[in-house]
């Protein structure tokens, strides 16, 4: 939580008459603000509260319909199924084909199995129930706009407020002429009074354009003993409007009673009403006892839902109070430093805090530390980065169930990237808004800039929390995946994308010169956008396998190296991963281009001269050590190579009996882990020893080292069989260059990709031990900021120009030498793949089988038409032998006779085509998900197919084989055979 | 008058909006433009009505001082309103009457104001101690409630007749009820 100073509410009198009349009151718990604050009006910082209700409406709308989505599936689950029940079809369906339906990546199935998918649930009516959502969410904001629009007008109604009318000629009127005309306001609302007698505040209302102002009678009371309460409040009230906090403030309510009446209670009303009335009791009740976690989780996520909405309602009413009270603070001017302090009162304990949290005003103490200080309106406290981070998996959650059922989800794979993309831009644009305006506010107060991990990490535990209340990579009946600390990743996540973004937001707003910050924030969260997308796109690829484990046979490409490196390389190969780690790298590095200014800037000078005199001028000493530590993590990569091609040569012996794809995916395995340690470990070390801007110095130090320990590669791979102990590939001296450049390039996106992200929290690692070790030795605590240093010398701009385009310019042809070696061919790899999967439906094309729940996988296939497939199988082809073999019989009693195999009244020709034609249905049919039984089905099928067609082309007209007859009928009984054993695989299976 | 005891304005009567008007003027003028609106309304029972009920915190974007500020009309009206009831002939008799007055309020017909009948100097002492209760235990300093029940005793006084014998009115036995602010009325 974001720390507010501890100024005491100022209490009003309990009897204001009783004090002598001249002595001016406190009447407000606005203290008087500090003196270097910036004009509330500079239009230079926007509270950032519009882009949160944004959030809100979409959270509500993607929230509400998935709930609707919920309820539909939960009552077609119960109509469904005679007696209650699950919806066993949404999970049997999918498990036919291997495939869990709590699982991601399923663009990797498959279009046959997708097919299958869709015609099985269409079969067992499952369809999506798409007026159903539609209706609710339709809905939703219908009645949040009829609460919006007829909420005033049932507040005001008749004989509850006295009307004055500012045309009046009484001292209260002319007040608030006055008033109106210093809030600015083109058109002043409508003032009202509520008689009841009650405290000295007032409230605004109303709706778009037409709004009322209503001051209480104890306001009116009090401005005879405090002629500046009421104009205080007043003005507070008329900053609402002038802000539109009135709009914002209303319809987020609106929203949030519609979603309760609309879908929170009758989610609830759902979920408890069948379980204690109606015929299906006895069902329910065991149910509940059996399949509790389910129910559990369900009330989770919904419980989730709300707390996340009511709370992020709360925090945005609550942010707005501040900036009027700032508004109104800034336009009383000299009424505000009468105002008296009050005794401090002690911090609020824990428990309060936590019930602040809900409030929609700010305790007195918070409003008076935000006026006494502004930059607690600057701070960015911790609720909404933990909201932020909540709201953004939960609705990467629900969008993606809503693109299930409404979008072309199945056919196009970018659109399926929508939901994480939706989500990856709310983070960024929330907590991205509110980092750069704290920094902002920093530097234009020449205060210390934060480093924002702290921030951070409570928008990673809001992402944590928000993975973990989706259920979307838990097993059905548990309510914690196998291995939930893996989350722990995306707390990192939250803190790195929070120190980079304060310490590129540092660099970029010394530098910028114009009227206002936007464009450069503009600038700023566009590149947040890649670098915070990297960490999500990771953690959608990658985070299932964290939490649960690696399935065993998901990975069978090279046995030689472990399965979770073959998934982090394919995930890590890619072309967008690489350019995310440029961005991480370069943005911050971009801006030690541009000279700092010589002069306030114009936006720093729109936000006031105190502010202006306090910009200080870029320190840069920091790249100084970022070049050190390049050439040092340079060398340890280096030694990397070395250490790892040394290593793999004393090993050849052994790796000999790998074939030669094994052997040197071995080695580059080896070769990565090892660039990769030294950019981490060079991360890790300057970001422990810098002083200022740990992790931009750590970072270019670590993509320095990267860079040099590639070259060393390409050259040490160029002369491989030269270079007696180091040798690897081949045994002949030669300088070859091209292979040399071929081995260096695979390494670039991972070691440039993935590798820099590891750096980085390699940084985040070494800061925090410096920090922990800085606070136990005696020693002044260091901060993230800069102090003012002398200008920068010309020639150092020159050569920091130099150094960071020869990056760019080495990065460049690296990317290029990639895109040749590596990505152009994965891309056509890929093509050939899906080609391949659009023909026909075999069991290599089920790349999520799941070999650790096979048991469900066989057991669904039996459920949705292999049994009876299996079975009918079994049935025909031993009535067609039977049918065989008596024709053969006939056929040998009416020996001596003119009938030969191809006659048309022995029944011969007939069977042979039935034996033909009979696997066409199995053929049809979905493989069963286990390789071994598929292998054999496989076989007794085209074993079948292949009798069949001998046994027709032995009775056509002149053949009468009757060597190729026997051998058909010897086939079909062999095959006969075999399906007992088949049979018996599948029984073990489900046996598991 | 009515058998309620409220009338249609009457010049040479004393209204309570008047009486009460008066002593804010003198004892609270910063609540005047409060009055001055609610004597814009034409039906005391909404005055009290509304003065009766507490305002309900919590409103949204709702600004000021936490705490409840006493104000001195409330009490004032109410313990007056009171008192021009209790010590007029106030007695509804006839059904058909409380149907009509039922109706009149339905309908939004019953615009009266109340009217002060003259009290004997037993009566103004009662609505004084009334005043003072009513005042303390709204919150009020006993001091200024002291004083607020001598300015409204002393109004009353201009009005009260020679004789309480010769006043002309039926003046029932008993004490005047409990003036409370919050929805007593």
């Amino acid at each position: 939580m974001s720390a507010r100073a501890e100024t005491s509410p100022v209490e009003i009198p309990q009897d204001r008459a009783d004090q002598p009349p001249p002595a001016p009151q406190s009447t407000t718990a606005i203290p008087e603000p500090s003196k270097d604050i910036l004009p509330a009006r500079s239009g230079v910082f926007s509270s950032g509260t519009a882009i949160r209700f944004t959030l809100l409406v979409l959270f509500i709308g993607a929230g509400g319909t998935w709930l609707w989505w919920a309820d539909y599936s939960w009552l077609w689950a119960i109509a469904a199924v005679p007696g209650g029940g699950r919806n066993d079809w949404l999970t049997l369906c999918p498990e036919a084909v291997g495939v869990d339906p709590n699982r991601p990546g399923s663009s990797s199935i498959g279009p046959p199995a997708r097919a299958f998918i869709q015609s099985c649930e269409a079969r067992h009516g499952i369809v999506s129930p798409h007026a159903w959502m539609f209706a609710g969410t339709t809905t939703v904001f219908a009645l949040a706009s009829l609460i919006y629009f007829f909420g005033p007008i049932w507040r005001s109604r008749r004989g509850r407020l006295l009307r004055i009318d500012l045309q009046g000629r009484d001292d209260l009127s002319t007040q608030l002429n006055e008033l109106v005309a210093t809030a600015g306001l083109s058109r002043p609302p409508r003032f009202a009074i509520d008689p009841r007698p009650g405290a000295a505040s007032a409230v605004v209302f109303g709706r778009l354009g037409r709004y009322t102002v209503c001051l209480d009678a104890g306001l009116i009371a009090s401005s005879g003993t405090d002629p500046g309460v009421l104009r205080t409040v007043v003005l507070h009230e008329l900053a609402h409007i002038r802000n539109r906090d009135v709009d914002i403030t209303y319809l987020t309510v609106a929203l949030w009673r519609s979603f309760l009446l609309c879908v929170v209670l009758p989610h609830v009303v759902l979920a408890m009403y069948p379980a204690f009335t109606g015929p299906y009791f006895p069902t329910i009740t065991e149910f509940w006892r059996h399949d509790w976690p389910v129910l559990l989780r369900s009330l989770i996520s919904a419980g989730a839902l709300t707390a996340g909405t009511y709370l992020a309602r709360s925090d945005i009413l609550r942010t707005r109070e501040f900036y009027a009270d700032a508004d109104s603070a800034h336009q009383t001017g000299s009424t505000a430093k009468d105002r008296q302090h009050q005794p401090v009162t002690p911090e609020p304990i824990v428990w309060q805090r936590f019930l602040d949290l809900w409030k929609t005003h700010p305790t007195d103490a918070q409003r008076s530390a935000a006026l006494e200080d502004r930059a607690n309106l600057f701070a960015v406290s911790s609720m909404p980065m933990l909201l932020t981070g909540v709201t953004a998996l939960m609705a990467d959650q629900a969008s993606s169930k809503l693109l299930e059922e409404f979008g072309p989800s199945h056919t196009i794979l970018v659109i399926e990237g929508l939901p994480a993309l939706l989500s990856v831009t709310l983070v960024v644009a929330v907590a991205g808004v509110l980092l750069w305006r704290a920094v902002a506010y920093a530097v234009l107060t020449g205060r210390a800039v934060p480093s924002g991990r702290f921030a951070g990490l409570w928008l990673g535990t809001g992402m944590a929390l928000g993975e973990l209340a989706t259920f979307r990579s838990t097993d059905k009946n548990v309510l914690l995946p196998r291995h939930p600390e893996a989350v722990v990743l995306l707390v990192v996540a939250g803190a790195v994308f929070a120190w980079w973004t304060t310490q590129s937001a540092d660099l970029w707003i010394r530098r910028w010169r114009g009227r206002s910050l936007r464009p450069v924030q503009l600038l700023g969260l566009t590149a947040g956008l890649f670098v915070f997308g990297i960490w999500y796109w990771y953690w959608t690829g990658f985070g299932w396998f964290l939490l649960n484990g690696i399935p065993r046979g998901d990975v069978p490409i090279a046995p030689s190296n472990p399965a979770w490196f073959e998934l982090l390389t394919e995930r890590a190969s890619g072309p967008v991963a690489f350019v995310g780690a440029v961005v991480f790298v370069m943005f911050p590095l971009t801006a030690c281009l541009f000279r700092p200014m010589p002069q306030p800037a114009r936006w720093a000078r729109r936000a006031g001269r105190r502010a202006r005199d306090r910009v200080g001028p870029l320190n840069v000493t920091g790249l100084r050590i970022a070049a050190v530590g390049a050439v040092a993590g340079g060398v340890l990569g280096c030694l990397a190579v070395a250490t790892v091609s040394a290593a793999v040569h004393a090993g050849m012996p052994v790796l000999a009996e790998l074939n030669p794809t094994w052997r040197m995916g071995f080695y580059r395995m080896w070769l990565t882990l090892g660039l990769t340690a030294a950019v981490t470990v060079t991360a890790t070390l300057t970001a422990a020893i810098a002083r200022h801007r740990r992790l931009t110095i750590a970072l270019a130090a670590a993509g320095g080292a990267a860079l040099i320990g590639l070259v060393f590669l390409a050259l040490l791979a160029g002369i491989d069989g030269c270079d007696g102990p180091l040798r690897v590939m081949t045994s002949t001296c030669a300088w070859r260059p091209k292979a040399g450049w071929g081995m260096a390039t695979i390494q670039v996106p991972f070691v440039l990709g993935l590798g820099i992200q590891g750096a980085a929290i390699g940084a985040l690692a070494g800061a925090a031990s410096t920090d922990l070790a800085r606070r136990w030795l005696p020693r002044p605590p260091e901060v993230d900021s800069p102090a003012p240093v002398p200008a920068l010398q010309p020639d150092s701009m020159t050569v920091r120009r130099l150094t960071v385009l020869a990056a760019c310019a080495l990065t460049a042809v690296l990317v290029f030498g990639t895109e040749q070696n590596l990505w152009s061919t994965m891309s056509r790899w890929k093509n050939t793949i899906s080609e391949l999967s659009t023909n026909t439906l075999a069991s290599s094309d089920m790349p999520w089988a799941r070999q650790d729940t096979i048991a469900d996988d066989v057991h669904a296939w039996m459920v949705v038409g292999g049994g009876t497939i299996l079975t009918t199988f079994d049935r025909d082809l031993g009535r067609n032998i039977q049918t065989l073999v008596a024709a053969l019989q006939s056929i040998k009693d009416a020996a001596g006779q003119t009938a030969t195999w191809a006659s048309p009244d022995n029944g011969l020709l007939r069977v042979c085509k039935a034996i033909v034609h009979l696997p066409d249905k199995a053929y049809s049919f979905i493989p069963i998900p286990d390789y071994v039984a598929q292998a054999a089905w496989s076989t007794v099928l085209m074993d079948i197919t292949q009798a069949g067609t001998d046994c027709l082309q032995s009775t056509q007209a002149g053949h009468d084989d009757d060597a190729l007859l026997k051998a058909a009928v010897q086939e079909v009984i062999d095959a006969w055979n075999t399906i007992p054993i088949l049979t018996q695989r599948i029984t073990s299976d489900l046996s598991r | 008058m009515d058998a309620t005891g409220f009338d249609q304005s009457d010049g040479a009567a004393l209204l309570v909006r008047e009486l009460v008007r008066e002593v804010v003027a003198h004892e609270a003028p910063e609540e005047l433009p409060l009055v001055d609106r609610l004597c814009a309304l034409d039906d005391d029972a909404t005055v009290v009505r509304l003065l009766g009920k507490q305002r309900r915190r919590g409103d949204l974007l709702g600004h000021g001082a936490g705490a409840t500020v006493v104000m001195a009309t409330p009490v004032i009206w109410v313990v007056v309103n009171e008192a021009a009831k209790h010590f007029t002939n106030s007695t509804i008799t006839g059904g058909g009457k409380v149907a009509k007055v039922g109706l009149r309020k339905l309908f939004g017909r019953s615009k009266t104001a109340a009217v002060v009948p003259a009290l004997t100097r037993e009566q103004i002492q009662q609505v004084r101690t009334k005043t003072v209760d009513c005042a303390v235990r709204q919150g009020m300093s006993r001091k200024r409630a002291e004083n607020l029940a001598d300015c409204l005793a002393g109004r009353l006084t201009l009005d009260a007749p020679s004789s309480t014998d010769d006043s002309g009115h039926v003046r029932p036995s008993g004490d005047l009820p409990g003036g409370n602010t919050t929805g007593q009325s």
